[in-house]
């Protein structure tokens, strides 16, 4: 099992978590703004967000609510994506049993996220 | 389109940015609030829309500090195989619960996190407790969640090995379920537990509490959308408010004096507790 004594061992690893959190909450408030945007063009009035299941059918029928659910899904989303890429990078550096606790934290989130689309 | 809606709400997440990068912590003492009792939505909407910009902060925040090396993911990880699960524990038990009860229980939340800003005091940031150097060997696994970082407040690198994990894990749960349950991050709880009682410095402990606010926010508002809690039309501007605080926040902080600032931030909070416990005994509705 690997020690770090510092954090030249972590650079990758924080390299790409890094990058995974701010792609993630800037595509994730992108999408928000253009719903938004979305929104006031067409003058649609919207009283309530779409349910996870219903995003892309709504969106596809052309709904900028949908649009505005989907950014909310999508920064949901981010640290899911986060613990991703760590799994990954542990694959990578023959780490596994730091493998093995992110993807324990993987099947929580799964499990989570499983519950919502019910 | 009821757009001066949609802008309130905005207005509502710009205290919990600002603060909440101020403070660091997530916010959701500010935000529950605000929208429970200036917009008078239900609590668990509230807190369902709180718990996604806390994940929006901790995303913001998380990305800074990870670059500066403060964040001990590998610990992170750790400890958030048992703080999920109490974040799923902590929705199942709110959806349930009476709402004037959420409200007292968030009022109890708040006051403790006053309490903690008035006895927090900066300059231990980077400092290396001594139960860190001394404390008993976890093993190869412990061994592997040694880091260090480079703090020019302390003079150079900081080095800390993590101890008393089963604590952490223990108290991770706990907070998991204070997030699910209140819609708060939960680094009330972390960051104590980590820096006072497990060995890690402060800082690192809260870029450490940061980047496990997010998975825990996460593990806990799918509950909500289950539940038909989660709205994203009030979710989302809140988040578009939490963001531009984040930024106003972390430009603030700097210029300003850190002790006088928890001092005025732990009595707002507890204001805010008096106005939670208001509206749990039916004063205020």
């Amino acid at each position: 099992m690997k020690s770090y004594s510092g954090n030249m061992g972590n650079g990758h690893l924080n390299g790409w978590v890094r990058a995974t959190f701010w792609s993630g909450l800037i595509a994730s408030l992108a999408i928000i703004l253009a719903g938004f945007v979305w929104l006031g063009i067409t003058g649609r009035s919207a009283s309530q967000g779409v349910s996870l299941g219903r995003i892309f059918p709504s969106l596809f029928a052309g709904d900028p609510g949908a649009m505005i659910s989907l950014g909310v899904l999508a920064l949901l989303l981010t640290p899911v994506a986060v613990v991703v890429v760590s799994l990954v990078r542990f694959i990578f550096d023959q780490e596994r049993a730091w493998a093995g606790v992110a993807l324990l934290v993987l099947a929580v989130l799964a499990l989570s996220v499983v519950m919502g689309l019910r | 389109m009821d757009w001066a809606h949609i802008g309130w709400l905005v207005l509502v997440g710009l205290p919990g940015g600002i603060f909440g990068a101020m403070m660091g912590i997530g916010g959701g003492a500010f935000i529950v609030p605000l929208l429970t009792l200036a917009m008078g939505l239900p609590i668990q909407v509230a807190i369902a829309s709180s718990l996604v910009a806390v994940a929006g902060t901790a995303c913001a925040s998380s990305a800074t500090y990870v670059k500066a090396g403060l964040t001990n993911i590998r610990l992170g990880l750790l400890l958030e195989t048992t703080t999920t699960v109490g974040a799923i524990a902590g929705a199942l038990l709110a959806v349930l619960l009476d709402a004037r009860l959420l409200a007292g229980i968030f009022g109890l939340a708040v006051i403790y996190t006053s309490f903690d800003m008035f006895r927090q005091r900066l300059g231990a940031s980077g400092a290396v407790s001594p139960t860190a150097a001394s404390g008993a060997s976890q093993g190869s696994f412990g061994s592997s969640l040694a880091a260090s970082y480079h703090d020019s407040a302390a003079g150079g690198i900081v080095r800390y090995s993590p101890i008393y994990l089963k604590l952490g894990l223990g108290a991770g749960a706990l907070s998991g379920v204070l997030s699910g349950l209140l819609g708060i991050g939960g680094g009330v709880v972390k960051i104590p537990v980590m820096h006072l009682a497990m060995g890690v410095p402060l800082k690192a402990a809260i870029a450490t509490s940061s980047f496990m606010i997010g998975i825990t926010a996460v593990a806990s508002s799918f509950v909500y959308y289950h539940r038909g809690y989660m709205d994203p039309l009030v979710a989302a501007p809140v988040f578009v408010g939490v963001f531009l605080g984040v930024q106003v926040g972390v430009r603030a902080m700097q210029r300003m004096q850190g002790h006088a600032l928890r001092l005025v931030f732990a009595a707002i909070l507890l204001g805010v507790a008096m106005l939670m416990f208001l509206r749990a005994a039916g004063v205020l509705v």
